[in-house]
């Protein structure tokens, strides 16, 4: 009998839905991920951060439909992937200082503006958003997830969550002329 | 909410990235043993009915407060086990098994196995029926017949694991100068683990606790 004895401690009766998504999901996420990094350790890495913080809020997710499931995983391996790539990259932090420091955090938005923009160009617009603020975006206002369950997912503290949702608003209406639509 | 950005997150992002998982290939990537190892526990520990309540270090540590609390008025295990600190570590005690997890912010140690630690006792009755070596640890099985012992030594900042302790008593024993853990499980394999100020070393056996001592006793760094 192996010593393994240990890892036999388990309940075994319940709960193979974690299990039955990562069969399903983890050799096509493999490959997005691989196809960002180029690296087979980098890929692996991502994939393995990625399925640690999914399982922190299984139970959320767990309700998703499968489209939506499936399209989540893709949005967050893809976002495991720019935290690798960016892992030390000073040039981020940089920028992220920098917009932190900016009007920002003092701007109000009424979530109502978005209803006086042309759908085509929205998507278009957000679409195109950088990384992070993406992510945050989707998970929060068509996920509808919680500052705690983003923040686990995406690896930052709540309040960047919150930062990053309200930056991405101000990019999109920044770059479609949200003065104009203020008028 | 707003339903005008949900939408046009569904039409730019949902819609196109369900389509990417739909047509991105199946890998035929061979995955490494220290990927498959460490999915394969989180699969585990998933379908654990308590997951959720030790799934963050948080959580561990109240999950750690609250054990000691009951088990103080219940006896349950040794409240003289429980008191002593295990240095670096999180141990948290459940009815049936026991988790024992480093701090995330514990001490100076080495990120990667630099040096080599082994038994060097006179083990030539038995032999290595399984080697193997990677950065963050490293795994000796020997074998005689039916008796067997699992030699481990991991980095502490890595060291997680779980014990089988229903119904064992912790005690603490004397490894040349440091303190120990160790204990009798229920089928009967005695385990001790201990922190040598570098690595954790980890030893099971079934040969009988004095004997298993002995051997720790003999655990030498033999290559840097």
């Amino acid at each position: 009998m192996l010593p393994m004895v240990y890892m036999a401690l388990v309940d075994d009766e319940d709960l193979p839905a974690f299990e039955e998504m990562y069969e399903r999901t983890h050799k096509k996420l493999y490959s997005i991920a691989f196809d960002i990094l180029n690296d087979h350790q980098l890929a692996e890495d991502a994939l393995s951060d990625l399925f640690l913080r999914l399982s922190l809020s299984f139970k959320k997710i767990n309700n998703f439909s499968l489209h939506d499931l499936d399209a989540y995983l893709v949005r967050c391996i893809k976002n495991t992937c720019y935290n690798v790539i960016n892992k030390n990259d000073a040039e981020k932090r940089k920028i992220d200082k920098l917009i932190k420091n900016s009007h920002i955090k003092s701007t109000a938005i009424d979530n109502s503006i978005f209803d006086k923009i042309e759908l085509d160009l929205l998507k278009k617009v957000i679409s195109s958003l950088p990384e992070p603020y993406m992510t945050a975006l989707v998970l929060k206002e068509y996920y509808d997830l919680k500052a705690d369950d983003i923040a686990k997912q995406m690896n930052i503290s709540k309040r960047s969550v919150f930062y990053y949702v309200k930056a991405a608003k101000v990019m999109i209406l920044q770059e479609i002329g949200g003065s104009d639509l203020n008028e | 909410m707003n339903n005008k950005l949900r939408e046009a997150i569904e039409g730019g992002i949902i819609i196109p990235e369900a389509q990417a998982f739909a047509s991105a290939e199946t890998t035929d990537h061979v995955f490494s043993l220290e990927y498959t190892r460490k999915t394969e526990k989180l699969i585990k520990r998933q379908k654990k009915k308590y997951y959720p309540l030790i799934c963050t270090s948080a959580r561990r540590t109240a999950c750690v407060i609250i054990a000691f609390f009951v088990i103080s008025i219940t006896t349950v295990l040794s409240v003289e086990a429980l008191r002593t600190p295990f240095f670096d570590f999180i141990m948290s005690i459940f009815s049936n098994h026991s988790e024992v997890r480093s701090l995330d912010d514990g001490g100076n140690y080495p990120d990667k196995i630099e040096s080599y630690y082994e038994i060097t006792y006179d083990l030539s009755e038995y032999q290595i029926i399984y080697s193997d070596t990677q950065n963050k640890k490293t795994n000796i099985y020997y074998n005689n017949g039916e008796k067997y012992i699992y030699f481990t030594q991991t980095v502490v900042k890595r060291y997680e694991s779980n014990f089988n302790t229903e119904g064992a008593e912790l005690e603490y024993i004397d490894i040349n100068g440091i303190e120990a853990i160790g204990y009798l499980d229920n089928h009967n394999c005695y385990t001790l683990i201990w922190n040598n100020g570098e690595y954790i070393i980890d030893i099971t056996s079934n040969i009988g606790k004095d004997a298993l001592i002995e051997i720790a006793k003999s655990v030498q760094k033999v290559e840097s």
